[in-house]
């Protein structure tokens, strides 16, 4: 499935990627399945995006089509569509 | 050709321009859709009393503003000066630069006085007031009354860093009537890339210190209080104690959480701001009006260390 991926305020994914956001295409349909493909092909989005368990980090948000976020229960299960855009966003604190 | 006297241009101007009575403009001032007033006196006279709801821009300075003043050349307008002359040159002007429903007050405010309709009789704003803050009491979404509400604001904002500089110059400079800025730490060179309110003279300052003499300047009449203090789970509530909302420009989650936990608290409005490299994250959090909070969205600080500040 390619669908369109966005990192906001990830800088420590973005810096080397040198871009925001990427077409990228995957194997599975589900959130879990398209961030542990990130993990494995995306330099430094596994430490970023991923928890110690293999699950998507607690600390990132996820919107899908801009709409609100992807709610607690759905962060791992949700199914996508091709052609969906997906945001992982982080909190940012610099004052 | 020989040059007209002042009594020849009234007639033209009076020939052209449609005028319309006091009493009739206080009956369509009642209407759903009323029409815009524009007061164009001089700062000094709107002090002591205009028409409610009006919009006040000096006459001189109508054509100029009047792109965004009136963005609609259909709009019913309502012009009025002193005495109901001035305003018939201005709504010449008006119709000439395209404007068709544009109407001078016969007789000015002094007429709508004398026939007893409705003023806002007393704007609270002295004449420096109305001057200072003219560019944006000009804004419809601001006007006399939203300028009456900043100057009864009680801001705290909390980080004399690179939000805090931008953010409390604008405060202040917009009268914002009373403005606390907490921080707890002393300016360095590396900070004046972007810490605006300091400069090179401050170097070595506490913050706080150097933030107050730069408001000061940027507007004497702003009530500033200098919390140069450690914000802990100790002091918080005491430090919001007497403030409308907080403005969130610290540097670290521990004290964004601290922050928005008290305001959750105290039912007051949290301002979050965050920025780092080029990009920049604010929003309001204010449950106490029925809105998420920042726990809703991310119920713990991230981890140190992923996002660098």
């Amino acid at each position: 499935m390619k669908v369109t991926v966005e990192f906001l305020s990830l800088p420590l994914i973005t810096q080397p990627l040198g871009t925001k956001k990427i077409e990228f295409e995957f194997q599975g349909s589900t959130l879990s399945d398209l961030a542990r493909e990130l993990g494995s092909k995306v330099k430094r989005a596994k430490d970023v995006l991923l928890a110690s368990d293999g699950a998507i980090d607690h600390d990132i948000q996820i919107y899908i089509n801009g709409a609100d976020q992807v709610p607690d229960e759905e962060r791992q299960s949700k199914v996508l569509s091709e052609g969906d855009a997906i945001t992982f966003m982080m909190l940012v604190a610099g004052g | 050709m020989e040059d007209k006297s002042p009594r020849q241009l009234l007639e033209e101007a009076r020939a052209e321009v449609e005028e319309i009575s006091v009493d009739e403009a206080y009956r369509l001032s009642l209407d759903d859709a009323p029409p815009i007033f524009l007061d164009i006196r001089e700062p000094e006279q709107v002090a002591a009393g205009y028409i409610k709801n009006a919009v006040f821009i000096r006459g001189d300075e109508v054509e100029m503003h009047a792109r965004h003043l009136l963005p609609d050349k259909e709009a019913p307008v309502v012009l009025y000066c002193g005495e109901g002359v001035r305003s018939l040159f201005t709504a010449l002007a008006l119709k000439e630069m395209g404007y068709k429903n544009v109407r001078a007050l016969t007789g000015g405010f002094k007429a709508w006085v004398e026939a007893g309709h409705e003023i806002e009789s007393n704007s609270l704003l002295t004449r420096e007031q109305l001057n200072h803050y003219s560019r944006q009491i000009i804004l419809r979404e601001v006007g006399i009354e939203g300028q009456k509400r900043l100057l009864a604001a009680k801001v705290l904002l909390v980080g004399a860093g690179g939000l805090g500089s931008s953010a409390s110059l604008y405060l202040a400079a917009s009268g914002v009537g009373t403005l606390g800025i907490a921080d707890y730490d002393t300016v360095s060179a590396s900070n004046l890339n972007r810490q605006i309110i300091h400069a090179y003279d401050n170097v070595g300052e506490r913050k706080v210190a150097s933030a107050l003499e730069t408001l000061r300047r940027a507007n004497p009449e702003a009530n500033l209080i200098g919390i140069d203090k450690r914000i802990t789970p100790d002091n918080v509530l005491d430090i919001l104690n007497g403030f409308d909302i907080v403005l969130d420009g610290s540097d670290n989650f521990a004290t964004k959480y601290l922050l928005h936990d008290a305001c959750f608290v105290a039912g007051k409005p949290y301002v979050y701001g965050g920025a780092t490299r080029f990009e920049g994250q604010a929003s309001l959090f204010y449950p106490a009006a029925g809105g998420p909070c920042l726990r809703c969205i991310w119920p713990t600080p991230p981890t140190d260390g992923l996002v660098p500040t």
